[in-house]
């Protein structure tokens, strides 16, 4: 059973400070730039060190070793590359199942990238995930959510989930702000993509939408805008899915 | 030509500009990164476009009896007798991998091109119409390109094609292009000093099939000059401007292309370069099709990220691929501004070719968002209709997008300039709401933002990072 994160817990704090800090130009600035603003909080910024550290060949022959460890991974899964993601994707698929939605998102600093794969591609295999993608580009690796983890419903995202956050407990987090923590570190946390479309991105846009309409009435514009959302069913101390908060609440 | 037709008879041999490289105990975490392992052996030959092959050192060993030419059975016998071994099990064991290596030229037949040592066909002092040959920028076999310099001393490229199944027309149709486009669209591509069909050749594959002069093009291919921009801009949002501007540029510039009645045929971000002022400069005209020429119509390729969905359509159903029209284009070159804004491809293609086709007829992009750009929905929904699966749902042209582009960056176009600082200060001060955030003119936020951004880039902080571009809105 997952626990509640406290206000303070590193991703609803990190969270906080992105919806705050992009209130304070919500006046100046349209729904598509905050939105933009929003979903890059918390990225590491593309420099010219970063881009020559995290060249796009590194990260391929760092998934490449560490994934030499696991012989199942190339039985189980079919592998994909390109420019944004690598991704494996479950061999076996039932006809029927739900589409996996549920989304686990692993997010170490880009220095413990290559220290959390065995990790990742172990628990993968252990629970049977249907699919997960690691950043593929420099810009992949520098993005709080470089890799995510998709499930077909709630029980199993959580059990992985917690696995996950048990284990990485020695890591230094980057975490992705606008997402459920798991644990206490903040290096896991979990969304649930709507139809259509991703978690963050819709809950960005949500969010976005009401910073933008708070700062035209003028005031308190980050607490005008959380009061829009929470009046959405949106949870704005824990940034859950909605009917993952309610399960945490009770 | 006659000579041996079975394969005991056929008498090969290892070019000697083949190399056999074998990993050491010193280098072997080096050799492993690149998937060489200890026993094993990488077979390649520079200036090759075939990648290398990996052997094991058995193999390796026996391929070192064709120093001299001789027949399989030859080397077999002499290798054993080396080495010791079965011949008839060393021949089964051996004879797959000498054949993929005869496919890849790396094990040539006596007597062919193939088997000769890769030679420049050019040498410095050589002339080329008004061009003298400096030096060799590249030389692999099916073709050079050389530096050079003009009788007034301006700097020139040389390029030298061999004739394969399509070398000669490929310059001669580059030939063409050029021509009409120093008619009708002056700076747009390399001007076209001289061009030397060679009407000599016969029928080895590695004859020269004609030699190009051409101006000298300053630049970078596309995509390396939008990941440049990326990489180097001390903001996020200063990058993302001039991405648009480059993207603009690059669709005039195949508006123009479009308009003197070529169409390129090649788009891919190595043929079209980009300069340190942004001018965009299209190159490699040698699939060009060339209105009221008997360049008309041009030998198609389907591959890749720009190939677009009706080709695509063509080649999974096998039937021949069709012409390129100015429409089929229009989305290759949305397909190339795609990877401008946002450093990656359009759509993420299978390796398999038949998948990756169908997803080129079926799959819709994500959204800039989700590739790792700022949104821009007036610029998204430009891309969108040039990159419709229907042509018919398309711009009538490319000059159509491409105003429609402009007019997309017109209406997103933000603010702010500002210059680097190393910044010394505790972050704690540049939050949001503070006396610094309440005083700060736009001028200084500008310099604010930059300095943050250099010290994000500088220790990886996410919260600099962060600051950074709120500041830059500022």
């Amino acid at each position: 059973m997952l626990t509640r994160p406290a206000p303070d817990d590193r991703l609803p704090r990190l969270t906080r400070t992105a919806v705050d800090r992009v209130a304070a130009v919500a006046g100046r600035a349209d729904v598509p730039v905050l939105a933009g603003l929003l979903y890059r909080s918390g990225s590491v910024a593309l420099g010219p060190r970063a881009a020559r550290v995290w060249a796009p060949t590194w990260i391929g022959h760092a998934i490449a070793r560490a994934s030499a460890d696991f012989p199942r991974l190339a039985t189980d899964f079919t592998a994909h590359s390109s420019g944004h993601w690598h991704s494996w994707n479950r061999v076996a698929r039932l006809d029927g199942q739900p589409v996996p939605r549920h989304k686990v998102y692993v997010s170490p600093l880009p220095e413990h990238l290559l220290e959390a794969l065995p990790t990742l591609f172990e628990t993968a295999l252990r629970r049977g995930v249907p699919g997960f993608k690691i950043g593929a580009s420099t810009e992949g690796v520098l993005r709080p959510d470089k890799i995510v983890l998709y499930l077909r419903d709630a029980a199993e995202a959580d059990a992985v989930a917690q696995d996950l956050a048990d284990a990485l407990t020695e890591l230094a987090p980057q975490g992705v702000p606008f997402t459920g923590q798991v644990g206490a570190s903040g290096i896991v946390s979990r969304g649930r993509d709507p139809e259509g479309t991703s978690w963050r991105a819709w809950l960005i846009d949500e969010v976005a939408s009401a910073l933008h309409a708070a700062a035209a009435e003028g005031g308190d514009v980050s607490g005008r805008a959380l009061e829009r959302l929470a009046a959405r069913d949106i949870d704005t101390a824990t940034w859950w899915p909605h009917d993952l908060a309610k399960e945490l609440a009770a | 030509m006659t000579g041996p037709t079975s394969v005991a008879e056929r008498r090969y041999v290892l070019p000697a500009d083949v190399e056999l490289l074998a990993p050491t105990e010193k280098d072997a975490e080096a050799f492993a990164d690149i998937g060489l392992r200890a026993g094993e052996v990488a077979v390649l030959r520079p200036g090759s476009r075939e990648r290398p092959r990996v052997v094991p050192a058995e193999a390796a060993a026996l391929l070192e009896c064709f120093r001299r030419p001789c027949t399989v059975t030859d080397a077999v016998l002499a290798h054993c007798a080396q080495w010791g071994g079965d011949p008839v099990s060393t021949l089964e064991e051996a004879f797959p991998v000498l054949v993929a290596l005869s496919r890849a030229e790396l094990l040539a037949l006596d007597g062919t091109g193939a088997a000769q040592a890769l030679a420049p066909r050019l040498q410095p002092g050589d002339r080329v119409g008004s061009v003298t040959i400096g030096e060799p920028l590249r030389v692999v076999r099916d073709g050079e390109v050389w530096r050079g310099r003009t009788g007034l001393g301006e700097r020139a490229a040389v390029k030298v094609v061999v004739a394969g199944a399509t070398g000669r027309g490929l310059l001669a149709r580059e030939a063409a292009a050029l021509g009409r486009l120093a008619e009708r669209a002056a700076g747009l591509a390399p001007a076209l000093l001289g061009f030397e069909p060679d009407t000599t050749a016969g029928d080895d594959r590695y004859d020269v099939s004609g030699t190009l002069a051409l101006s000298w093009v300053d630049g970078r291919p596309v995509d390396s000059a939008a990941h440049r921009m990326a990489a180097t801009k001390a903001l996020p949002l200063a990058h993302e401007d001039e991405a648009r501007d480059l993207a603009v540029g690059v669709a005039d510039a195949y508006s123009r292309l479009h308009e003197s009645g070529v169409v390129h045929g090649d788009v891919h971000p190595g043929n079209v370069l980009v300069d340190a002022c942004g001018t965009v400069t299209l190159i490699d005209f040698g699939l060009a099709r060339v209105d009221d020429t008997e360049f008309a119509d041009a030998p198609r390729t389907a591959g890749g990220e720009y190939v677009d969905p009706r080709t695509a359509a063509a080649a999974l159903s096998g039937g021949p691929l069709p012409q390129v029209t100015p429409v089929d284009e229009q989305y290759s070159v949305a397909a190339l501004i795609w990877r401008v804004l946002t450093c990656g491809p359009l759509l993420e293609l299978d390796p398999d070719r038949a998948t990756a086709m169908r997803q080129v007829c079926e799959e819709q992009p994500l959204s800039l968002l989700e590739c790792g750009a700022t949104t821009w929905p007036e610029g998204e929904r430009v891309l969108r209709r040039a990159l419709a699966k229907d042509p018919t749902d398309r711009y009538p042209s490319m000059r159509a997008m491409a105003d429609a582009l402009r007019s997309a960056v017109a209406e997103a176009r933000p603010r702010r300039t500002g210059t680097r600082e190393t910044p010394t200060c505790d972050l704690s001060r540049f939050e949001v709401g503070g006396p610094m955030w309440q005083r700060a003119t736009p001028a200084l936020s500008a310099d604010l933002a930059d300095a943050l951004f250099d010290l994000a880039t500088r220790t990886g902080d996410t919260d600099a990072a962060d600051l950074a571009r709120i500041w830059s809105l500022h």
